[in-house]
């Protein structure tokens, strides 16, 4: 699977920050905050629709990450995927205490995935990795590719999705299943190429 | 049990499910089935690992946006905030004793006492209690007791809860994953319990209770 990796050429690895922060350099601290701030928040805002809330998420997980930076196992994945995960994960659990749901079709981001148009400002910013998942989520039959972008980047369930987009419980699973079926294939390939 | 003897209408019954498991998006008693069949079944532990692959590199597309403006400044604060809870530990230690005591009290400590001789010396130096509050929007409604060892071994005690019937209780490791390790019942609001866990207690971030709608009603942080 790809590496997701944040730093540009000549600039210390993820690894590498990730590790002097674990020695408890205070420079590493902000260094890796202002390196991921923009993705985490951007994620969690994502997630939760709420910028508040949002921001208090984002923090928990630089928290989290900070405390157990000197665990972080690089066989399981990046720096910024272990960070986007924790973050993702932060973001998921308040959604289920919270209850409410943003919606997400007036969401550019949920707009720009689920329809495969790519708007212009944002095309600069797609790293290797984004490229790589969005060539694999662009092979789904758009209901799969709805499906899997709003359990993944929205936290919604089957059942939520079901009543979202108006469809049977059944269906809705059928289609995350088959969509995330599909992705695995698809991204095992790319990753050959 | 080996993977062989597992029903394969079971198998697929989970796999209906299972996507949704990998993002977390299961919860309650659906889940604890879920987890209870994949510490059983190979197949389905592989084909959940691989979900959760995928999963985790779709996060790639996540869009970057600035943070509000202080963003920076309030995460420092939060930052200092925590090396001032570190030089509260000596208090905290005192906590610990009162802890220890009403663990005892509930009838856990045998369960403390036994777990501690396993790895040898007194039980009193190497049970080691971590202990954290209970808490339900906002507000304090019992303790969550972690006791190290092999098996290190969890406690909880509801003492003022707005809700009774059954709940869930929820594991979070440090690693960010989610295991229903017991349920119980609150009468008027009360209940104790205390359970082994599989995994060290170091790795244990976080336990909740659940209702089985799959609603979190309490989180209790417990930070090492
Ligand atoms: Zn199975």
């Amino acid at each position: 699977m790809g590496r997701i990796s944040t730093q540009s050429a000549g600039e210390v690895s993820d690894e590498a920050l990730l590790g002097a922060l674990a020695d408890g350099d205070q420079q590493a601290v902000v260094a890796f905050v202002r390196r991921f701030q923009r993705r985490l928040f951007g994620l969690a805002v994502t997630l939760v629709g709420d910028s508040g809330i949002a921001e208090d998420i984002a923090q928990e997980a630089f928290l989290r990450i900070f405390r157990h930076a000197s665990i972080y196992d690089e066989r399981r994945g990046s720096v910024a995927t272990w960070a986007l995960t924790i973050t993702r994960n932060l973001a998921i659990d308040s959604l289920r205490v919270r209850r409410a749901i943003p919606i997400p079709s007036e969401d550019r981001v949920f707009f720009e995935l689920v329809s495969g148009y790519r708007l212009p400002e944002e095309a600069a910013l797609v790293d290797e990795d984004a490229r790589r998942a969005r060539a694999a989520l662009a092979t789904l039959p758009l209901e799969q590719r709805r499906s899997v972008v709003l359990a993944t980047m929205y936290g919604r369930t089957a059942a939520e999705i079901a009543e979202l987009e108006s469809i049977p419980l059944g269906t809705a699973k059928s289609r995350l299943r088959l969509g995330m079926a599909r992705l695995r294939t698809n991204m095992t390939r790319l990753e050959v190429q | 049990m080996s993977t062989d003897q597992i029903d394969p209408k079971a198998c697929a019954a989970i796999r209906e499910d299972l996507s949704e498991f990998a993002l977390r998006l299961v919860s309650g008693r659906r889940r604890a089935e879920m987890l209870e069949h994949l510490q059983t079944c190979s197949k389905c532990s592989a084909q959940l690992e691989e979900d959760v692959l995928v999963a985790d590199a779709l996060l790639a597309l996540a869009p970057e946006i600035d943070p509000p403006l202080g963003f920076e400044s309030r995460l420092a604060k939060r930052l200092g905030e925590r090396s001032v809870s570190l030089r509260r530990r000596r208090i905290r230690l005192a906590a610990m004793a009162a802890a220890a005591a009403v663990a005892v009290l509930f009838g856990f400590g045998i369960g403390v006492i036994a777990t501690g001789h396993t790895s040898g010396g007194p039980a009193s130096q190497s049970a080691n209690l971590t202990e954290a509050r209970l808490v339900s929007g906002g507000r304090a409604i019992g303790y969550v007791y972690l006791a190290s060892g092999s098996p290190a071994w969890m406690f909880m005690s509801v003492g003022d809860a707005n809700w009774s019937g059954t709940v869930w209780c929820e594991v979070t490791s440090t690693s960010g994953n989610v295991a229903t390790v017991g349920r119980f019942d609150l009468i008027q609001g009360h209940g104790a319990w205390g359970v082994p866990l599989k995994d060290s207690s170091s790795h244990v971030r976080s336990a909740s209770l659940v209702d089985a709608a799959g609603v979190t009603l309490a989180t209790a942080r417990l930070t090492s």
